[in-house]
């Protein structure tokens, strides 16, 4: 793009900032912790009472006053009640009236800063299991109160701690929905980033594994974690990602889609240019590739970033079949996705307007089916498309069964009904029919999703110019395809930068034998990822 | 990461493609009629010869070219020349491309009026193709060789598949022992033919950006010799099928000997139209490299106007120069005009080039090491 544009957007983007700033009044003026607990308690009040679900609890620790605040949503009770308040309890009767251990105990409202960090301290260092951290200033307490901690504040105090009893509601482990394998594992990723760190873990136990967590958002959990082999991934990569991250300025971040939409190349392009996944076997192997994945909380998907068109065309089941397996049907998908895009468009230039190139004898077949047909091709073909279209979403907003149910029925009587009734031809509907399935094929949803609106794309360059506006079309798209680049990895790769020692897992899957080194047009730190192990078996 | 902040890299075999897909494009539907009314049955030879001329051709561009390894023509032109006459050849250059897309387009849009949209006005047909090539043109030159190294292999390969059909058709006894009439008609036919090589003068705009500049020249031979391979194929193909009299007679050789093939035929009504969507890509693909060339060439000039709105205003001129021709006889005439002034800048001008450098260096008003900073 023109070079001046993104130093302009950053300009206009911390001028914008600047005014937020400004405008944004104080809010609750007082930001430190006062030493008096009851003052704190009014504070707190002030800031969170309203909610239903905030909780204060006063408790007398080491003969101290002492209260704590949490939302009752947020936090677990059983461990807020095991880890913290057990603890706390078990002193103080005991200890704390003789005064022996707590040596501040007996001049309790007197003690100034040092001390008080003292007694947060040894607080903390009884609470074994939790993660803990002191904290003086408002602001901070209260978003940390709104992520799951429970806050501690003691009379005399200007420090309170801040102890971690997060709940985390969740849904376990499921199976893949959309990214099947017949052998292959069956674990897929959940919405809690967390978890979802785990599972990637588990699996590389690699100390090079980075997991940078980002926060992202003004509000919301907005945690964002970026994964990398830390030598492996190509370095520039990782800053230009870093400094795409640094300039995400929005409230919350929905899902994963969200934060592709703000951080990929081209706003414009129909074509996903980070891969979603919700396998952390496939996460892992691309990881291990050279690739980047990005994960947000509250989303299920890791997205795998830079792509290149031909690592969406692979799926995960394509490394748990045999490679000839493999192969051969990696070459239908691309042959399907091909055709889902190409057939229709074809379809209409030749009939509208090059029949001669259709083979003499169906032409003739076709035409007498045709013949009765009143409406012109061209809105044949769009009304078939349309109607497609239609059932297809329709199955989708319909509960499961119904929506099944809608679908065939719709697709089988309406297809039959309108060809009997010469509103389309029969040929019509086989090639929209066809088309249509052939969609499905794509491994990326997002992708199928950019592969129908192509289609009609194509059928209305070929509508307008026949078989010329068709290969004009098609110039275009590939030029589009041309022009794609995911974080400097062209999105062509490896068919341009041609590199014939790609192809043996992007474009084809050979032997994982044959498999010894990572894609080049990633430009990893290191090429190698096997020696190649040719185990010949002895001859006696 | 922004890729057209960056200066382009070409690699090896990506100037293999870039010249070949230069090179090959509208003309070679043509190509035998030139060649035969000449040289007749010894014009396969013919046209070998003329690609071994243009790889010496090359030779003396990319020596040229390599004086002044960091510029392109634009920057060394003023350099070598002086001031006013560098800025004309830089006019003249630009203008030679600027032609190079008129006729070349204008010639697609008469082909695929007359065969495939019979109906559709040359501007309508123009009009889209030039959206088309301004669309890849847009990012600047990495996207063009891009689209080319993932899309000739196959065009090319699909196209001589199809063209191997031709030979079954082939009547051998066409042929002649060489050199029956003298070797003289062999080489009048040569000025003609080398027309047809001409598109890698573009390497005095980007030799700069080769990223191995010693294998330059491998790479830019390669695709010559891969043209000529691939112009005797088709030269021959025509020789054998239909015949040196019918072949002058045509105005598309090419196409009229892709209307024998019997095999096709038995699937498809008319054959040739297969081979003219075969040919579209490879028009195209040159189309873009002579108008991006033009915008390059102007930007370069003046540097201040952005290479889009070059490439914006060149639509409409090319547009409107390319109607100005009443007839394809017209525009044979307009091609051969292009013609001429390629060959003086694949051969004459680089002989200037290396000439005004020497005399240049004997004045003391350049400096004297050879290669200046050229990296291994």
């Amino acid at each position: 793009m023109k070079p001046t544009q993104p130093g302009a957007k950053r300009v206009k983007r911390t001028k914008l900032q600047r005014l937020l700033q400004k405008r944004k009044p104080a809010p609750f003026p007082p930001d430190r912790f006062s030493s008096s607990l009851e003052e704190n308690i009014a504070e707190i009040r002030q800031r969170l009472g309203h909610n239903a679900d905030f909780v204060t609890r006063r408790l007398i620790y080491a003969e101290q006053k002492a209260a704590l605040f949490f939302f009752e949503t947020l936090v677990d009770i059983k461990l807020l009640s095991e880890q913290v308040v057990d603890p706390l309890r078990a002193v103080s009767p005991g200890e704390g009236t003789s005064g022996v251990e707590v040596t501040d105990g007996g001049t309790g409202t007197s003690v100034g800063e040092g001390t008080a960090a003292g007694l947060m301290e040894e607080i903390s260092l009884r609470i074994v299991l939790r993660e803990t951290h002191q904290v003086a200033a408002w602001n901070e307490a209260v978003s940390q109160l709104l992520q799951g901690y429970v806050l501690l504040l003691a009379e005399g105090e200007t420090k309170g701690l801040l102890i971690d009893v997060k709940k985390v509601e969740k849904r376990g482990i499921d199976e893949p929905d959309t990214e099947q394998s017949v052998i292959g594992p069956r674990e897929s990723f959940v919405e809690n980033l967390t978890t979802n760190i785990t599972l990637i873990r588990q699996r590389l136990r690699d100390p090079h594994l980075s997991v940078e967590e980002w926060r992202l958002t003004r509000r919301g959990s907005g945690r964002v974690a970026l994964f990398y082999l830390a030598d492996v991934a190509n370095p520039q990569i990782v800053q230009e990602v870093r400094s795409r991250l640094s300039r995400i300025d929005v409230d919350a971040i929905q899902g994963q889609l969200h934060l592709q939409e703000l951080i990929h190349d081209n706003n414009f392009s129909l074509f996903p240019q980070m891969r979603p996944t919700e396998r952390p076997d496939a996460t892992c192997s691309y990881l291990l590739e050279g690739n980047l994945a990005l994960m947000v909380d509250g989303g299920a998907h890791a997205l795998i970033f830079p792509i290149s068109f031909f690592q969406l065309l692979e799926t995960v089941d394509d490394y748990y079949s045999s490679w000839q397996y493999a192969t051969l049907i990696r070459f239908v998908r691309m042959l399907a996705l091909l055709f889902s895009i190409v057939v229709p468009g074809l379809y209409l230039s030749l009939v509208a307007y090059n029949p001669e190139l259709i083979p003499t004898r169906l032409v003739i077949s076709m035409d007498a089916a045709r013949v009765k047909v009143a409406l012109p091709i061209v809105v044949e073909i769009f009304v078939m498309e349309l109607m497609i279209e239609v059932l297809r979403e329709a199955g989708l907003k319909l509960p499961k069964p119904i929506g099944q149910a809608v679908s065939i029925v719709g697709g089988l009587v309406i297809g039959d009904a309108s060809v009997n009734a010469n509103l389309v031809s029969p040929v019509t509907v086989v090639i929209v029919a066809f088309t249509a399935i052939s969609s499905f094929t794509a491994p990326v949803y997002l992708l199928g999703v950019s592969f129908r609106i192509l289609r009609f794309f194509l059928l209305l360059s070929s509508s307008m110019l026949g078989l010329y506006g068709f290969l004009l079309g098609l110039f275009l798209v590939h030029a589009h395809l041309a022009r794609l680049v995911s974080f400097g990895v062209p999105y062509l790769a490896p068919l341009s930068p041609l590199r014939l020692g790609d192809w043996v897992d992007s474009i084809v899957r050979l032997s994982y034998k044959m498999l010894t080194s990572r894609p080049s047009f990633l430009k990893p730190l290191q090429r190698v990822k096997a020696l190649s192990t040719r185990v010949r078996p002895r001859r006696h | 990461m922004k890729e057209s902040s960056n200066p382009p890299v070409i690699s090896p075999l990506q100037l293999v493609f870039l010249i070949f897909g230069t090179i090959v494009g509208v003309g070679f539907i043509t190509l035998p009629r030139g060649v035969m009314e000449k040289a007749r049955e010894d014009a396969w030879i013919s046209v070998l010869l003329a690609g071994i001329v243009s790889i010496l051709a090359l030779w003396l561009s990319v020596r040229a070219a390599r004086l002044f390894p960091q510029d392109t023509l634009v920057e060394y032109n003023p350099k070598a020349f002086g001031r006013i006459l560098g800025f004309l050849f830089n006019l003249a250059y630009a203008g030679y491309f600027f032609f190079f897309t008129v006729t070349g387009v204008r010639t697609m849009a008469e082909v695929v009026r007359a065969e495939m949209l019979p109906f559709t006005p040359l501007e309508v047909i123009i009009l889209t193709m030039l959206f088309a090539v301004v669309y890849v043109s847009w990012d600047g030159l990495m996207p063009i060789i891009r689209l080319k190294e993932s899309g000739l292999p196959l065009t090319f390969l699909l196209i001589v598949f199809f063209l191997l059909f031709a030979f079954l058709e082939a009547d051998w006894s066409e042929l002649r022992v060489p050199f029956v009439e003298g070797i003289a008609p062999v080489f009048q036919a040569l000025p003609t033919t080398i027309y047809s090589y001409l598109g890698f003068e573009i390497l005095f705009l980007y030799y700069p950006f080769v990223m191995r500049k010693e294998k330059a020249l491998l790479g830019g031979s390669i695709a010559i010799a891969l043209t000529a391979l691939f112009y005797a194929f088709i030269v021959l193909g025509t020789l054998v099928t239909i015949g040196v009299d019918v072949a002058i007679a045509q105005t598309y050789p090419v196409i009229t000997m892709a209307k024998l093939i019997e095999v096709v035929r038995q699937f498809v009504e008319r054959g040739e139209l297969l081979l003219i969507i075969l040919w579209l890509p490879l028009a195209y693909t040159t189309h873009i490299v002579t108008l991006f060339s033009t915008a390059f060439t102007l930007q370069r000039m003046f540097p201040p106007i952005t290479l889009r709105w070059w490439l914006s205003g060149l639509v409409p001129a090319v547009f409107t120069v390319s109607l100005i021709p009443q007839n394809l006889i017209e525009m044979a005439a307009w091609t051969d005009k292009v013609g001429v002034v390629g060959l003086f800048f694949s051969t004459g001008y680089p002989l200037l080039l290396l000439l005004a450098v020497w005399i240049r260096r004997k004045l003391h008003l350049l400096p004297e090491q050879d290669r200046i900073g050229e990296t291994g």
